[in-house]
């Protein structure tokens, strides 16, 4: 490992220490606005981890946030487990789904991965709604537990901070060039020997049992919710975008993206939400036609900075 | 109770026609141009609304709307190729997926900003009218409905291997550059099969008009259905569209006799995944995998 990348590490546990510290010091309003943020960052990593540098596109990430809310929601309902032992659970649940998702789709082309997520999510919100025996169907739970609002802020930035590590980390190793190249060129990454099926199956398992627990947090600190809550499709928007904005594939771009469009959302508030959603989706449509690199991916062009994450 | 199956047969092959109509616009483009058009149910919902409008507005009768609804969406499809997904054409497939998520949200969030989330109906005369035998209904709007989805899907074939322009799209679409190389306009190539696979999903927006409840959120889930046909059928193979619809419009309807609606559309999704997993290529294995 060159100095450069150990240097951007040692900054970047700075950075997580710092905002560690800051509830000691920073004023409470602000503590729940980077909470969100946090989780946000860490969503939108999972989607980039996966999406970002495969190129394979997840249109039903909100299935996964769906399942870790309901196991571990229902594991405290149903059997009494505590709220910190369900998190695991509800990630190992994520992660088994996306191994059967996965499994068949992800050796063929990315349009059917696209395709069967993006069903996935739909069905499984509507199979939440039906099997009221279960889950209650569209009356929603009331989670029992629920954990400080401090904890909350430590967990998210921890995940946050874990995520975007890992992301830095399959970048600077072997894992990461393969997924660049399957990015590139599958056919030929898989001629010079990449396990292209495992390392996409890894990739895409590791970003659902996140995604799970993050869901199964945001579940509790939710309270109660009801199927259309966790399983809804502007969760998928909303990582989609926040990777788009801040630069797919890159590991600082779910950090910007995140960031970005958490403030704006909560400058504009939920009063404008169709008008927002009218403006987001124009925005897609304009960086994909006028900035196709991303937000940063373009500066760094029009700046001319070459890209400084050569190992 | 053997005339509540045949009866739900029979619903489920006239929805069938309808699935394979759009279904058939959905599969064209994305053969053509390898653009998996996430907007599509929109464009079924846009379709609609022309109709509602039409009807609410000027009296016209929903049938003879359809060469409005056919005409505007073709519009609108040219449009939409040439000013932003002719720049996704040949770049890394998942630019087209994202840009075509991106119109999705907005041309559903408009039309729900302008028109409201209400349910709007369009109730003519002959609304009521159907056929009756052996204990068995056949509401006359379907029949007509379906007999029209399956002449246009017809014609479409007809277009597509018995014409100059329908040569120019089959060429386009085996072989771009060759394509080029042969004097075919490819870029005038591409917006025509976009304006076209717009069109007949406009026209089966302004069929459904007749026997459904009009919204701006009605679109999502035909997108999802017209996925799940094109993988039953064979991605890209137009005959597969009509043999996908077929079997997903009796799947839908058995379904929706046996257990509730809402389970069908996880039914749906469950036979997608069998599909994915044994034949991606879809039931005649002729659909384009790799």
């Amino acid at each position: 490992m060159s100095g450069g990348g150990r240097r951007s590490l040692y900054l970047g546990l700075a950075a997580v220490a710092a905002m560690a510290w800051l509830p000691a010091a920073g004023p409470a309003y602000y503590l729940q606005l980077l909470t969100i943020i946090f989780y946000w960052i860490g969503l939108a990593a999972c989607w980039n981890l996966m999406c970002g540098y495969t190129g394979y596109i997840d249109f039903g990430s909100a299935a996964y946030t769906g399942i870790g809310a309901y196991v571990a929601g229902l594991l405290m309902l149903r059997l009494g487990l505590p709220l910190l032992a369900t998190i695991p659970l509800a990630g190992l649940g994520a992660g088994l789904v996306a191994l059967a998702v996965g499994w068949p789709t992800l050796r063929l082309r990315g349009a059917y991965f696209a395709i069967a997520t993006f069903a996935l999510a739909e069905a499984l919100m509507r199979v939440c709604e039906e099997w009221s025996g279960l889950t209650e169907g569209g009356v929603g739970i009331t989670i029992p537990q629920r954990l400080a609002e401090l904890s909350y802020y430590w967990l998210y930035l921890g995940l946050a901070g874990l995520l975007v590590g890992v992301t830095w980390w399959v970048e600077h190793h072997k894992h990461g060039y393969g997924l660049k190249a399957i990015h590139q060129d599958e056919q030929a990454a898989a001629q010079v020997g990449v396990d292209t099926h495992l390392i996409k199956l890894q990739t895409y398992v590791t970003s659902a049992f996140f995604i799970g627990m993050l869901g199964a947090l945001e579940g509790s600190r939710l309270g109660y919710f009801k199927p259309d809550d966790v399983f809804n499709v502007h969760i998928t928007i909303k990582m989609v975008i926040m990777s788009l904005l801040g630069g797919m594939g890159t590991v600082l771009g779910p950090v910007i993206g995140a960031s970005f469009l958490q403030l704006v959302e909560d400058f504009l508030g939920a009063r404008f939400l169709n008008y927002y959603l009218v403006i987001i989706g124009a925005i897609i449509v304009g960086v994909i036609v006028f900035l196709p690199r991303g937000i940063t991916g373009s500066l760094r062009q029009r700046l001319r900075i070459r890209p400084g994450r050569r190992p | 109770m053997s005339t509540l199956i045949i009866q739900s047969l029979i619903n489920g092959v006239l929805m069938g026609g309808i699935y394979a109509l759009y279904s058939a616009g959905f599969s064209l483009i994305f053969g053509v141009m390898g653009v998996v058009n996430i907007a599509h149910g929109d464009l079924l919902m846009l379709g609609a609304f022309l109709t509602y409008w039409m009807f609410v507005g000027l009296g016209l009768d929903p049938f003879l709307t359809l060469p409005f609804s056919l005409l505007g969406l073709f519009a609108l499809g040219y449009l939409m190729q040439r000013l932003a997904i002719k720049r996704v054409v040949g770049a890394p497939p998942i630019m087209s997926y994202i840009l075509t998520f991106g119109m999705h949200l907005m041309i559903s969030n408009l039309a729900l900003v302008a028109w409201t989330a209400d349910p709007r109906t369009v109730t003519t005369a002959y609304s009521g009218a159907h056929l009756a035998f052996w204990g068995l209904t056949v509401p006359w709007i379907k029949l007509i409905t379906f007999l029209i989805s399956l002449g246009v899907v017809g014609a479409l074939y007809l277009l597509l291997h018995h014409s100059q322009m329908g040569r120019a799209i089959q060429a386009t679409s085996q072989d771009r550059e060759m394509a080029r190389l042969s004097g075919i306009k490819v870029d005038r190539v591409y917006a025509l099969t976009f304006g076209l696979g717009a069109a007949i999903t406009g026209l089966a927006g302004s069929l459904v008009v007749s026997f459904r409840d009009v919204d701006p959120g009605m679109g999502l889930p035909y997108t999802i259905i017209a996925f799940c046909v094109v993988v039953l059928g064979g991605m890209g193979y137009m005959p597969g569209a009509l043999i996908g619809g077929l079997i997903l419009g009796v799947v839908g309807s058995v379904c929706t006799m046996i257990f509730t609606p809402g389970w069908s559309i996880a039914i749906t999704f469950f036979l997608l995944y069998l599909m994915l997993l044994w034949r991606p290529a879809g039931i005649m294995g002729k659909g384009i995998v790799e």
